[in-house]
């Protein structure tokens, strides 16, 4: 009954296999900063709960809770739920930096001689005495960089003029990741760009091999390097909220770019459509 | 005229002048701070209007803290926690309008207090660099907003009264209970607020509070939420705690008589060490010594990574209440202990990415044959560096973390890290 290097004088709903319960639940979590209501939005889902810890939830005895930290503006603040999904929104101006985020299960009355069919081998048949408040799950323990989720893919994206020669090239050692493009063509690009039919395609062309480029400098190797880029921060934070990882694997790429461009491709492929009709 | 603030970045140009040493002498004149012709300061303009002069002149003619930040939370009540926790805007405002204001709350620039430097002294009460809660909480015009929008509650007939009780003492309210995890639980400072108020415990002892309440609040926390409950259920914890201490010894818990033959204390400052015959007000580094264990040692661990250790049979021959300089000692301390010399050492600390990393070093290859003798480097340009020696127990555990820098959330060497984690939490090592 060991988590998170406490001891608890009960059982432990976790995810990993020291699990107090004989099955093992599944949680997603999606996080993103919606910019229209200058808010970070925050979504769990909790799937696979066992039968008896399910009932509780149901009939508002233990809820899904989540406890959210940001040191940088002195927050804490808990949501929480009775059923298997939480979601909340927390606004811009409430949370800067680093925000620690915790889902736990949380008893919200006294349980007393507290059992479950559903606990493991060695602890079947047990009784235990829960308090309100006492944690009954740990399900997630996470830290988001939200300034870098904030950032759009024009924050840290740009494209500016190659003086220097003549070809298209990347440049990752600044804050964004500049695409340096010949002047003649960056005078076209820019009269395309305002252009209603084309602004998919300078995504495509442009923009999707550029963060190619950039998501595979993406690893850990590169943090020493640019761990400190608005760029690097702003994609980290992208590849954990859509695929889950710290850092892509190479086969992971092309995916991450088409959720984090929204499927550029098909888009340009509509406006092309559209052309010949 | 609207209000202005620093652009990003040159929060970080000044504290590198200062460091320099280029612009020390301008914090001397005590009504303006004056750039000097080479060094232009750069500033962009924010949303919401300037303080007026006639409010200016209020706040700094009001002659307490409480004042001071009642005045300086009313003109600036509207700002967001995030516009509130934006260095650039309290850096502006203590080198420009509020610049006499942090002079008069910390007047001793030309005398700084145990033995600090004039830089660290500046640097600790005029330019933040960086937005967590301690400097919040910690410097001077960023602390008293902050103290306010914890504290201030509408539904009161004085919605300042719980404030006041934050404002009774400084350690208290910008140390202890202000920089805890804790207090970024607005019901739970509420309850703390009320409890010290109920209890009468703001009129004596009021250390007590801070030394009892926080780390028992600290205990609660670690095992629960504490986001979850309310203000109700954290006052009925505090009186279930202390209730039966308060009505028997007056306060929240009763010290056991000290020993009749103290032990002697050592001193240390950043230059100097002293031997006292028991612990002294004010000194911040300061341990009790038993000097008839010659295989022990002082260590003392500055902020930039060094260690120094000063050997027993060394601290024997030292004279009481007679300062004995130590050389060697060019940056500000960051903890200091009395331990076995061939200690294991626990070393943590933030790299210059704010990870939390962590090593171990052998007590034995510092030197500490004389009070000037080398510094060891344990880490190299560490932030928030803390050092303390490991219990014997964990030796053979943890061996495999022996100069090797591993982060403490990281993959690397996870099963020897899990066993420091409880140690980690119950010392503190990290701020956040």
């Amino acid at each position: 009954m060991k988590a998170n290097d406490y001891l608890y004088p009960h059982p432990i709903l976790k995810l990993d296999d020291d699990n107090d319960f004989n099955f093992k639940p599944d949680v997603s979590r999606k996080i993103a900063h919606q910019e229209n209501s200058a808010t970070i939005s925050f979504e769990y889902e909790l799937t696979n709960l066992g039968a008896d810890l399910l009932d509780l939830l149901r009939k508002d005895k233990i809820q899904l809770v989540c406890e959210v930290n940001c040191s940088y503006t002195i927050y804490r603040k808990v949501f929480f739920s009775n059923r298997t999904k939480l979601s909340f929104e927390i606004s811009d101006e409430d949370l800067k930096n680093k925000v620690d985020l915790q889902l736990l299960l949380i008893a919200v009355e006294e349980l007393s001689d507290f059992t479950s069919s559903n606990f493991s081998p060695d602890l079947l048949g047990q009784t235990f005495q829960i308090e309100a408040g006492d944690v009954m799950g740990i399900l997630d323990t996470h830290s988001i960089d939200v300034d870098a989720l904030r950032l759009g893919v024009s924050d840290f994206i740009k494209i500016i003029e190659n003086t220097t020669d003549e070809f298209t090239r990347y440049e990752l050692n600044k804050n964004a990741v500049f695409i340096k493009v010949p002047k003649s063509d960056l005078d076209k690009f820019q009269r395309l760009n305002n252009s209603p039919n084309f602004g998919h395609m300078l995504i495509s062309i442009l923009v999707a091999p550029a963060l190619t480029h950039a998501l595979h400098h993406l690893n850990e190797e590169n943090e020493e390097a640019y761990g400190e880029k608005a760029w690097f921060r702003a994609l980290k934070e992208q590849c954990d909220s859509l695929l889950g990882l710290e850092f892509p694997e190479p086969s992971d790429i092309p995916v991450l770019v088409d959720k984090i461009l929204q499927k550029p491709n098909s888009r340009v492929v509509q406006e092309l459509e559209a052309l010949t009709k | 005229m609207k209000q202005r603030k620093y652009k990003e970045g040159f929060s970080t140009e000044l504290y590198v002048q200062l460091e320099s040493g280029a612009t020390t002498y301008a914090y001397f004149d005590k009504k303006k701070f004056s750039f000097a012709d080479n060094f232009e300061e750069v500033t962009e303009e924010l949303a919401f209007d300037a303080l007026s002069n006639a409010k200016l002149q209020e706040i700094l003619q009001a002659d307490s803290d409480f004042e001071r930040g009642r005045l300086v939370y009313e003109a600036f009540s509207f700002l967001t926690r995030r516009q509130a926790s934006d260095i650039d805007f309290w850096n502006y405002l203590a080198h420009n309008e509020l610049y006499p204001l942090v002079h008069k709350m910390w007047p001793e620039i030309h005398n700084p207090p145990n033995n600090s430097s004039t830089t660290s002294y500046i640097k600790n009460h005029w330019l933040m660099t960086k937005s967590s809660q301690a400097e919040l909480m910690d410097y001077p015009l960023s602390g008293l907003w902050w103290s306010f929008y914890m504290t201030v509650e509408d539904g009161r007939a004085d919605k300042y009264e719980l404030t006041k009780i934050f404002f009774k003492n400084l350690s208290f309210r910008t140390k202890s209970f202000g920089q805890s995890k804790i207090a970024r639980h607005r019901e739970a400072v509420l309850a703390v607020l009320e409890f010290i108020q109920e209890n009468g415990l703001h009129e004596r002892n009021f250390e007590d509070n801070g030394l009892a309440i926080v780390p028992y609040l600290n205990l609660l926390g670690g095992i629960r939420p504490l986001g979850f409950f309310n203000k109700d259920w954290f006052k009925s914890k505090l009186s279930a705690k202390f209730s039966q201490d308060i009505a028997t010894h007056g306060r929240l818990f009763h010290r056991r008589e000290r020993p009749t033959e103290a032990m002697p204390v050592l001193c240390v400052w950043e230059n100097a060490i002293e031997k006292k015959d028991g612990i002294q007000d004010g000194v911040t580094f300061q341990v009790s010594v038993n000097l008839d264990l010659p295989d022990h040692s002082l260590f003392i661990v500055l902020k930039n990574g060094l260690v120094k250790k000063i050997n027993g049979n060394l601290l024997q021959q030292l004279d009481v209440n007679k300062r004995e300089q130590i050389r060697g000692l060019n940056d500000s301390i960051s903890n200091i202990f009395y331990a076995k010399s061939d200690s294991l050492l626990l070393v943590c600390f933030k790299n210059n990415r704010d990870k939390k990393c962590l090593k171990l070093c052998k007590g034995e290859e510092i030197l500490g044959h004389s009070l000037h003798s080398f510094l060891k480097s344990v880490v190299i340009s560490p932030k928030e560096l803390k050092v303390i020696p490991l219990p014997q127990t964990f030796e053979g555990d943890v061996s495999s973390l022996i100069n090797a820098e591993v982060f403490l959330e990281g993959e690397s060497k996870k099963e020897a890290i899990a066993l420091l984690k409880p140690l980690i939490t119950e010392y503190r090592m990290f701020t956040n």
